[in-house]
């Protein structure tokens, strides 16, 4: 069992003594194990989002407690634990730094993380993800969504992470853009045995990559196939 | 039917990059039926209605012709141009986060237009707005709210509203369900297909939604058009490769990604554009094809070079 | 066709101005007829040998204006430097930071911005007892408030933004940042304010040493203004002296002013997608 979630909850405040509320999850109850794909399915509003943020470690939940590999753990990940969940956001525009060319942006989670660099080959991993030494000169505002979504992909697993919170990675995109990320992330897994968990509202497209699904109706998990 | 709405030969090109946005891009666009232009990020297909209304930023070039109603859009001078801006024109941009006004709130800005160019007053524009935005399932106290309080699908819904509100003889619409719900998606649809009369030019590559909504189907591919046929017709049999990659990727036929990626516009060479990534390719594809056709359909593919 | 070029018109007027008066500055002793220390015949009209008279002592007002150039932008310059250095850094970390490091910090910079500026770097520079070093003082000491509040506000809209979020989450610690992600990204408007801090710095300065707080013996035009008015100049209406000192004064303001003309930041020059 990779990760396992129970009874989660999200209130959140705002105005004056945070007066008022907005349950965003009222009970959300799940659990993924090691190198499968769950899918969480839902409409706009139900929450999904809020429970990918809670369980990559990005928000701290009201109530419920999240386990990892049978320990508990708390906001905020620190260390080997933040590496090893990551989140994929919807936004492939507001993933990386304006100010910054992709290389730059690239280079600097091997930075962060105190991980060996080499040009080469990064260039080398980069082909499979499609992206070449001219995109990396890019900034940016001159690459496409496409492209961007796939860059933000590799940055991620750079850190080789377990579970992959993947928030509507392709809504943004077009059909064969969509098609290729789902290629990549299969040929990650099949790689790597990660896990991930794919946050949609396309009952199609969740339907053919995901080995089970949960529902998430009005900040509640109804059901798990 | 008139062609009320017809491109000839547009040409866009920035100073920048060396090959043009948009390139020889020909269309005739009848009224009381809705065109879907299909195409991806860099196929050009923003650009093209940004160049009909004449809001491209000063480092493009224009060449070619827009004709509506007997006046080419591109000669008329900007006074009466700006008059026919939101009163006979109706744009509906991408809901990016400055599409909206930020200081404003949503029922004074889907009236706006109405207020200036069809005269009506604050209340009665306020309460069209109200009127529309629940035409759109949007509760009438949205009209009260400013957009960072409404979710992104409510400001796309908000900002769709404010381009029906004119009822325009035109509609341009820029990716309308970008990133929203299959619920929302038909819903959007219905409002879109109740749209009659009128000429409507939508861009989008959401191929359900261009399913619904569509009557005729144009596909870009990088900056060029490479199909074109009525709506039945492409979606049962697409005779272009790249249409044909288009379908097979989605994913209730399977989920096919195609090899490779789209030639950014620093790369393209001369021949057929789709060449790189086509599995029909040949010799005779370092020529650029002519747009051919056959069956009532026109296709950029030496496949159908008669 | 859209075309907003007015700002880029401004920017090249200024920069115009700007080049002028710091090549003046610099070049004061080639240029300067006098040394603007020496005394002569005071109170003398303008003429040929001297294009713009004499003051009460005599020495030659051109000269005093051009040597005065020197001070004025050195310390407007300075100061602007200062205040914006400093502004930002506080704008940064407390919005960056949030909690008890904003609050805190926040508290500071209202007192600031509510202590009456002017008056108080009167009498801090009367306590100071003149010279340059207590007028970059009582310029600085409340000056920074509004740079820290433009600042901070954008690095609250800044915060949430998606890639600081992934930076995060990949690990990054606030350090790198607030200095390598939130610096750059707000530069444009950080320069803009500096801009116009030089602006108010020079005016300031100027108020000051009008007053007679400034440095006595390197003249600033503020304080050849100051003997201009104290000297009575003014009142015999010798307008070769307290003119030109005025007018440098403001053209220079301007220039700044027009340098400050915001331009577009680096990431919203954006292509028109299509």
């Amino acid at each position: 069992m990779l990760i396992n979630a129970c009874g989660l909850q999200k209130i959140y405040t705002s105005g004056w003594y945070g007066r008022e509320k907005v349950q965003a999850l009222v009970e959300a109850t799940l659990h993924i194990q090691q190198g499968e794909t769950v899918g969480l399915i839902g409409r706009s509003g139900s929450g999904k989002s809020t429970l990918g943020a809670l369980l990559a470690g990005l928000a701290a939940p009201t109530a419920g407690a999240i386990f990892y590999m049978g320990k508990p753990v708390r906001y905020p990940y620190k260390g080997q634990l933040r590496r090893k969940i990551q989140l994929l956001d919807q936004h492939p525009d507001q993933a990386f730094d304006p100010a910054y060319m992709l290389g730059a942006s690239l280079q600097e989670v091997y930075q962060i993380n105190a991980l060996e660099f080499s040009h080469k080959t990064l260039l080398t991993k980069l082909e499979e993800f499609g992206l070449y030494a001219e995109h990396l000169r890019r900034y940016p505002s001159q690459l496409s969504g496409g492209e961007l979504q796939r860059a933000a992909l590799f940055r991620l697993l750079v850190l080789e992470p377990d579970l992959l919170v993947l928030d509507e990675p392709t809504s943004m995109l077009d059909v064969i853009s969509q098609a290729q990320i789902i290629d990549l992330l299969c040929s990650v897994q099949r790689q790597n045995n990660t896990s991930y968990l794919f946050i949609s509202h396309d009952l199609e497209l969740v339907n053919r990559i995901c080995h089970r699904i949960y529902r998430l109706t009005a900040g509640r998990i109804i059901s798990g196939s | 039917m008139i062609d009320m709405l017809r491109f000839d030969t547009l040409r866009v090109a920035f100073t920048q990059a060396q090959q043009p946005a948009l390139d020889d891009f020909s269309l005739v666009i009848p009224a009381g039926a809705k065109t879907m232009i299909i195409g991806e990020t860099g196929s050009g297909k923003s650009v093209l209605l940004l160049a009909l209304l004449r809001l491209l930023p000063a480092s493009a070039s224009v060449s070619g012709q827009i004709w509506f109603e007997g006046k080419d859009l591109q000669s008329i001078p900007d006074e009466e141009l700006r008059r026919l801006r939101g009163a006979t024109f109706s744009y509906i941009p991408q809901s990016s986060g400055s599409s909206l006004n930020p200081l404003l709130t949503v029922g004074f800005q889907v009236g706006e237009t109405l207020i200036e160019k069809h005269g009506y007053s604050r209340r009665s524009a306020l309460a069209e707005s109200m009127r529309l935005l629940e035409q759109f399932e949007l509760d009438r106290r949205v009209a009260t709210c400013y957009p960072h309080q409404l979710s992104g699908g409510m400001r796309q819904r908000a900002l769709i509203a404010m381009g029906m509100a004119v009822s325009p003889r035109l509609l341009l619409a820029d990716e309308p369900t970008k990133g929203l719900d299959g619920r929302l998606v038909d819903d959007i649809s219905a409002c879109f297909c109740r749209f009659r009369q009128q000429i409507m030019l939508v861009v989008s590559h959401d191929l359900d939604f261009t399913e619904q909504v569509g009557n005729f189907v144009s596909v870009l591919y990088a900056g060029q058009q490479i199909e074109y046929g009525c709506k039945a017709d492409f979606f049962t049999q697409p005779l272009h490769p790249y249409s044909q990659a288009l379908l097979a990727a989605r994913p209730r036929a399977g989920l096919k990604s195609l090899l490779g990626f789209a030639p950014p516009q620093s790369q393209r060479q001369t021949g057929c554009r789709f060449r790189e990534r086509c599995l029909f390719r040949r010799e005779q594809c370092e020529v650029m094809p002519d747009l051919f056709e056959t069956r009532g359909r026109k296709v950029r593919c030496w496949l159908y070079a008669d | 066709m859209l075309n907003l070029n007015f700002a880029l018109r401004d920017r090249r007027v200024g920069v115009a101005i700007l080049a002028a008066f710091l090549s003046v500055a610099v070049l004061a002793p080639l240029l300067s007829p006098y040394d603007p220390h020496a005394m002569g015949v005071p109170y003398l009209s303008p003429s040929s040998a001297h294009w713009l008279g004499t003051n009460d002592i005599g020495q030659d007002i051109l000269s005093e204006l051009l040597y005065g150039a020197r001070i004025s932008l050195f310390i407007g310059i300075t100061a602007a430097a200062i205040i914006t250095l400093v502004g930002m850094m506080v704008g940064i970390v407390a919005g960056y930071l949030g909690g008890k490091t904003d609050w805190i910090l926040m508290a500071i910079c209202n007192v600031a911005m509510v202590l009456p500026s002017f008056p108080l770097a009167i009498v801090l520079a009367a306590y100071l007892g003149g010279g340059i070093k207590s007028l970059m003082i009582s310029i600085c000491l409340t000056a920074w408030s509004g740079t820290a509040l433009v600042v901070r506000a954008s690095v609250l809209q800044l915060r949430s933004a998606g890639f600081i979020r992934t930076l995060e989450a990949m690990g990054a610690n606030s350090v790198r940042i607030m200095f390598w992600h939130i610096v750059p990204n707000i530069s444009g408007l950080v320069l803009v304010k500096a801009a116009l801090a030089v602006c108010s710095a020079m005016l300031a300065e100027a108020g000051l040493s009008f007053l007679g707080l400034g440095a006595e013996t390197e003249k600033s035009w503020g304080a050849i203004l100051h003997y201009a008015f104290f000297r009575n100049g003014v009142f015999n209406g010798y307008w070769w002296w307290y003119l030109p000192p005025v007018l440098c004064i403001s053209l220079c303001i301007t220039g700044f002013m027009l340098l400050g003309r915001s331009r577009r930041d680096s990431a919203s020059e954006h292509e028109v997608r299509s």
